[in-house]
């Protein structure tokens, strides 16, 4: 069971509440100009569950160089590693490993890809 | 004589208006010495911490009575409610899913429609507070998914409070509903924006507020 969370609501109006099913969504710059660049693949690998999912960079916003990568049904214990695989024949490298699933959803502006958008 | 209220955090304007003898918000909030309130707060379900009421003198009223007939008055008494509705992310139909609420001194335990809407009538003198517990796997005897309901707590959409609050209703987690500007809710607004086609720059600003707002329904 997730922790109680405090949600401040409205009297009388219709308060939208939107579950979130377990996922983990990694906002991911990429470089337009790379040859290839919509060929990488993020894989997301959870070693205690014998999980991995792979989801390939493929939905570029043209107006945009941000990716918005979504891992679905995700195992919710154990830890993660997340895996930039080029798909062009050179080696894959870790963008983070081993973070805890309590960890995870702070992972994304920690990276090196979100660093210069981080303000904080 | 008239008074003034200073709105305090989880106060509802009908609360307000009992408190002073009023039996409907509206007293209070059509009024014109209220002209300026009204214009800063168009939705009177939104009021904010701070905000300045005028409480008007209550004025007796003379009405002509007829002997040996019966004289009807109809009392305005105003309810207040609490609506919440349910939805998953992904679309996915959410009937049959088990909700309870415990809201004040009521409890009501319940099975989701497809539209996931909850109405419940509030009783007057409990308390704006309780929990939602939400059972969304077959068979479960403890929560999936628990939440505190503070109603009376959602800021207008101006405040950065505000929007952490929206925010976090529509499943972009800005974590504490606490009006600083910190790196869950820069998350949290982020995620808003790429969803709803906005700059990304994780700054609430008029564009990210309107469609916010739109997106919420108040």
């Amino acid at each position: 069971m997730s922790a109680p969370h405090s949600m401040a609501m409205v009297v009388n109006n219709i308060n939208p509440l939107t579950l979130v099913k377990p996922a983990f969504i990694f906002m991911y710059q990429v470089d337009p100009n790379t040859p290839q660049y919509d060929k990488e693949q993020l894989i997301l690998i959870n070693k205690q569950h014998s999980w991995q999912q792979v989801q390939s960079i493929a939905s570029v916003r043209l107006d945009s160089t941000w990716v918005k990568i979504k891992f679905t049904n995700i195992p919710q214990s154990g830890n993660f590693d997340l895996m930039q695989d080029p798909n062009d024949g050179q080696p894959a490298y870790y963008i983070f490993d081993n973070v805890p699933f309590s960890e995870l959803h702070d992972q994304t502006p920690e990276s090196v890809l979100m660093a210069e958008i981080v303000e904080e | 004589m008239t008074q003034q209220h200073t709105v305090a955090q989880g106060e509802t304007l009908l609360r307000i208006a009992k408190q002073y003898g009023y039996q409907t918000s509206k007293a209070l909030y059509n009024h014109p010495s209220n002209a300026e309130f009204k214009a800063l707060r168009p939705d009177p379900n939104l009021i904010y911490p701070g905000d300045k009421i005028t409480i008007p003198p209550k004025k007796e009223k003379f009405i002509p009575l007829r002997t040996n007939s019966i004289n009807s008055f109809v009392v305005q008494n105003e309810k207040e409610y609490f609506r919440l509705q349910v939805s998953y992310d992904d679309g996915d139909d959410v009937a049959g899913k088990r909700v309870v609420l415990n809201i004040g001194s009521q409890t009501i335990d319940t099975v989701l429609q497809s539209d996931g809407l909850i109405e419940v009538e509030l009783n007057n003198n409990d308390a704006l507070t309780g929990t939602v517990d939400l059972y969304l796997n077959e068979g479960e005897t403890t929560p999936t998914k628990s939440f505190n309901v503070q109603i009376g707590n959602l800021d207008p959409i101006e405040t950065l409070s505000g929007v952490q609050g929206r925010c976090n209703m529509l499943g972009f987690d800005c974590g504490t509903v606490d009006g600083v500007m910190g790196k869950k809710t820069r998350i949290g607004v982020k995620e808003f924006q790429y969803e709803h086609d906005l700059d990304i720059d994780g700054i609430p600003g008029p564009k990210t507020k309107a469609k916010l707002q739109q997106v919420f329904g108040s």
